[in-house]
């Protein structure tokens, strides 16, 4: 029978991971068990996460954790939650301490994303609004600026490797750029430094795409930052080429479910995780449109055992409650799930060195509270 | 897939005026007019070639249209067509439709299903549902659901 693409996976909760980040080397990953608490696990370069342990536990959010990411450069942890705040943690003495952090937002954050730097974070909120907030050293705290301009809640954020263009997908079927400078932190790029040229002041809209005819769930820059993707709801893959000032955009609406978390793994290959349970492989064509490779998970080809006969009343039986429960007469056991994952996944990210150019080994998280390891 | 500006919010507004100053099917007149030339067409067509007939029901769906009788016209236009169409005929016609076209069928076959004064022909709809099913997948399905501009 043929491989299937996994390594490994693990039931690492019971109700869901709602989200999860690798530390730098890979060694520690930080989750969340769908609740207010957030679980970091060490040993994690062992291929088998039956053997992570659990060595700290931050419980400091009040309602869901919504968002973590795990700095390769300061290897602080920041963790958004519905609770409308965010922390960020510094590892001091085995132990974790969170800082405080002035989001200003009044409804939910949904996802956080560290800049390639570490300086500075953006949280994805359901306020329309995406504060991008930046270490006060005067006042020992995290302030915010905020990025308006959206119409509805935003989903995702991404930042592009220069560290000063940010990506955001929103529930008005909109994927924008915007620019994220923040004086405090950095210096101005000179023309030619990335797709819109020059460095622009904070929060201007620099593009607005709106290929997508359902809420723009992820979005995600190639490892050069010359590409852009973007999934919506109506099971649709855009990307955008940009070349000099001019940019591509090509589409793909696909025959799978949609898809809730995407990544490249290198230039050409984008990586999907969704509603079908089974990551995706898109890959570039000649035309710069991404079309659907393969599925990462495949069905092992061994026989399913048969049934045992047991007499015609019991086969009669069974085959009018199959009738009435599956709307069929035979118990087919090629229907029954043989996915890895046995809900939708939420989140796809990589497990090779952060901003390797070709990455061959990933990891999924989903609302079946399983993670399972990849590789490409 | 094509060359598209940088929307800058400048580009954004001068893109919405010429739109509005340009497309000659924003009214709603014009484009009730049209719905009904093409199902008027689309009668004609019952007769010969079945395929060809569906594909020019299914082209230009109104879906900016404000009013529920021009995009009701179209739908019946479509529906003529699936009646129309005997069993064996269904999987030739599917193949030979662009993605687009089976997209905008897919959302067709969920409107007209849903028209409870249609239930007569809801036999022939789940035919073509299920054999259209086959060859778009899960997605046509959640662009029918997902698509904010319906038909």
């Amino acid at each position: 029978s043929r491989m299937s693409a996994a390594t490994n996976f693990h039931q690492l909760s019971e109700q869901g991971i709602s989200a999860h980040a690798w530390n730098g080397d890979r060694s520690m990953i930080a989750i969340c068990p769908n609740s207010n608490e957030v679980h970091i696990y060490s040993g994690c370069s062992n291929p088998d996460p039956s053997t992570w342990t659990r060595t700290h536990v931050l419980a400091e959010h009040d309602l869901l954790v919504s968002g973590i990411d795990w700095s390769p450069v300061t290897n602080k942890l920041v963790t958004c939650s519905h609770d409308r705040n965010a922390f960020v943690w510094t590892f001091q003495d085995n132990e974790w301490k969170p800082s405080l952090v002035i989001l200003r937002i009044n409804r939910a954050a949904i996802d956080v994303k560290w800049s390639p730097d570490g300086s500075k974070f953006a949280v994805a909120s359901a306020a329309k609004s995406v504060p991008v907030c930046h270490y006060e050293e005067s006042n020992d705290w995290w302030i915010s600026k905020m990025i308006k301009k959206h119409k509805s809640t935003v989903l995702e954020v991404a930042w592009h490797p220069n560290n000063q263009l940010l990506l955001t997908g929103c529930s008005d079927f909109k994927c924008r750029i915007f620019s994220a400078f923040v004086e405090e932190c950095e210096d101005q790029l000179p023309d030619g430094a990335g797709p819109y040229g020059a460095t622009q002041p904070f929060g201007e809209l620099l593009g607005e795409f709106d290929q997508a005819r359902g809420w723009v769930e992820s979005v995600a820059w190639s490892p050069s930052g010359a590409r852009l993707a973007f999934a919506g709801h109506d099971s649709s893959l855009t990307v955008v080429n940009f070349q000099g000032s001019q940019a591509e955009a090509h589409t793909n609406r696909f025959n799978l479910l949609p898809l809730s978390s995407i990544m490249f793994a290198n230039e050409d290959t984008i990586i999907g995780g969704g509603h079908e349970f089974n990551p995706a492989v898109f890959t570039a064509d000649n035309s710069g449109s991404f079309v659907f490779q393969r599925s990462l998970d495949t069905k092992s080809s061994a026989p399913a055992p048969a049934a045992a006969s047991t007499g015609g009343f019991a086969n009669a039986r069974a085959m009018f409650q199959s009738k009435t429960t599956r709307g069929q007469a035979k118990n087919d056991a090629s229907d029954s799930l043989w996915t890895k994952h046995e809900n939708v996944i939420t989140q796809v990210t990589s497990r090779d060195a952060p901003g390797a150019a070709n990455v061959t080994q990933i990891a999924t998280t989903g609302l079946d509270g399983r993670i399972v390891l990849w590789r490409l | 897939p094509g060359r598209i500006w940088v929307k800058t919010p400048q580009l954004i507004q001068f893109i919405r005026q010429e739109v509005r100053r340009r497309d000659p099917m924003s009214s709603e007149e014009d484009l009730k007019a049209s719905v009904t030339a093409r199902a008027a067409k689309v009668s004609s067509m019952l007769s010969g070639d079945k395929g060809a007939a569906l594909r020019t029901a299914l082209a230009d769906p109104p879906v900016t249209s404000k009013s529920a009788e021009t995009k009701a016209l179209n739908a019946v236009a479509v529906g003529d067509v699936i009646t129309a169409c005997g069993d064996g005929e269904i999987e030739a016609i599917i193949e030979g439709l662009s993605d687009t076209e089976r997209d905008v069928l897919m959302k067709y076959l969920y409107k007209i299903l849903g028209d409870v004064g249609q239930c007569d022909k809801s036999g022939q709809l789940l035919k073509w549902h299920s054999k259209l099913l086959k060859k778009t997948g899960m997605g046509a399905v959640v662009r029918s659901m997902t698509d904010r501009k319906t038909v």
